[in-house]
């Protein structure tokens, strides 16, 4: 069975377990490409900056109030634009900013300080198939590491004269596709190599259930604190639709 | 599959998706640039496919990178999710149909993808309009008109686009493949 521990004292919405997590990051998502109205958005947005301050993250949630504040003050600013056709055309991209950033920024905050361990023993415990399990826990855990790799290559290619700027993408597109793809597929490929081996050596391929050093489970506290935000998601909606009724 | 055809699949989904970021999303900007995101984007994408194809040459592949694409959307819009399933399906019983050693198979998978995510994105655009010309009423008129015109024959402009970036794509991920990853020992 092994040893199941519990670990220091972290606050309600990190011990959060990953599949509420998962379920605030989709009910967000789906609130704000429903909403109607900015209100309604602008109360998700500080529903989002809340959750960020109740884990301390304080940069993200300074960086996450810049964003929605610029979208917001945007938008307002695009109302003043007296040639329509520009005027639509801006609102447009601002209308799709506004929701589709959502999935970035509570991808974000779900990201931070997750242990990818406790991460596969949920997705074990909602019965994911081993394949998929796998795998989700490998995009999740790359996904920084790409960068830092990306970063590398572009230094490589900036130092070579063949840099990732915009006259090289205009001027030989495909070219500079392949010296920036190509090394980083090759580089992807040797990480994926020593990430099988390490994988090996922890028995992922073995066939028996993978027991796991933390206890993993939902608890009350956890359908309380998911609770609270549904129902603040929800309460936005219901003002929204009394107050544009013009009242109960 | 193995652990190490699971971890191969991770790496190149995360390479595909770092592509649509940083290609794709900035030529998704407008409504009409969101139905050409994938043309430009399998352009790349075909290197990266046809290498996960050529490492992880078994079944299951093209349901698992489709099904985890799924997975990832739903987390953005549930129809989307529905969509990218039934496309995971589709190119999953063609790689089990057809030869999979061979060229044409990777690409006809290739396309069925990118083309069941192209069909997957073009959903909020039918889905949203309501939501948005009663967001801005100011508008509602010319948006009107927009909207009709792109979910009608632009549409199938934007499909057609999207397999002929799929198809020089795959041309390209070929001659790259056999450039590059041969020599270096990848494949």
């Amino acid at each position: 069975m092994g040893i199941e521990i519990e670990t220091k004292q972290e606050d309600i919405y990190t011990a959060l377990d990953p599949r509420m997590k998962l379920i605030l990051l989709i009910l967000f998502t789906t609130a704000t490409y429903i909403s109607r109205s900015t209100w309604v958005l602008l109360w998700d947005y500080l529903l989002i900056i809340g959750l960020y301050l109740v884990r301390h993250l304080w940069k993200g949630a300074w960086k996450t109030g810049i964003l929605f504040g610029s979208f917001l003050v945007l938008e307002l600013l695009i109302g003043y634009i007296p040639h329509e056709g520009t005027k639509a055309a801006l609102g447009l991209i601002i209308f799709f900013l506004e929701r589709t950033s959502i999935f970035f920024v509570m991808g974000n905050w779900m990201a931070t300080k997750l242990r990818i361990s406790d991460f596969v023993a949920a997705l074990q415990n909602m019965h994911f198939p081993k394949g998929v399990i796998i795998t989700l826990a490998v995009v999740f855990r790359y996904l920084p590491t790409v960068s830092d790799e990306f970063r590398s290559i572009k230094n490589t290619m900036k130092l070579r004269g063949i840099g990732l700027n915009f006259k090289n993408i205009i001027l030989h597109p495909i070219q500079t596709g392949e010296y920036a793809i190509v090394p980083l597929i090759i580089r992807s490929m040797k990480i994926a190599d020593e990430l099988a081996a390490s994988a090996m050596t922890r028995g992922l391929d073995l066939e028996t259930k993978r027991t796991s050093y933390r206890k993993i489970r939902l608890r009350v506290k956890d359908f309380m604190a998911a609770g609270i935000v549904i129902i603040a998601v929800a309460g936005g909606f219901v003002v929204d639709t009394i107050l544009r009724k013009g009242g109960v | 599959m193995n652990v190490r055809d699971y971890i191969t699949t991770a790496i190149m989904f995360v390479l595909m998706f770092i592509v649509f970021s940083a290609v794709g999303t900035p030529v998704g900007m407008t409504v009409v640039g969101n139905l050409f995101v994938f043309a430009v984007c399998a352009i790349l994408w075909g290197t990266i496919y046809l290498l996960l194809y050529t490492k992880v040459n078994k079944k299951g592949v093209c349901l698992l990178f489709g099904m985890i694409l799924a997975v990832l959307m739903l987390m953005n819009f549930w129809a989307m999710s529905l969509v990218l399933a039934i496309g995971a399906i589709i190119a999953e019983v063609v790689w089990r149909k057809l030869n999979r050693q061979k060229f044409s198979t990777m690409l006809i998978c290739f396309t069925i993808q990118t083309v069941f995510w192209y069909l997957a994105m073009t959903l909020p655009l039918i889905f949203l309009k309501d939501l948005y010309l009663d967001a801005v009423p100011a508008y509602a008129e010319l948006y009107g008109a927009v909207y009709n015109l792109i979910v009608g024959p632009v549409f199938f402009v934007g499909l057609a686009v999207t397999i002929l970036g799929c198809v020089i794509g795959a041309f390209l991920g070929r001659v790259l493949l056999k450039k590059h990853f041969l020599k270096a020992g990848i494949v």
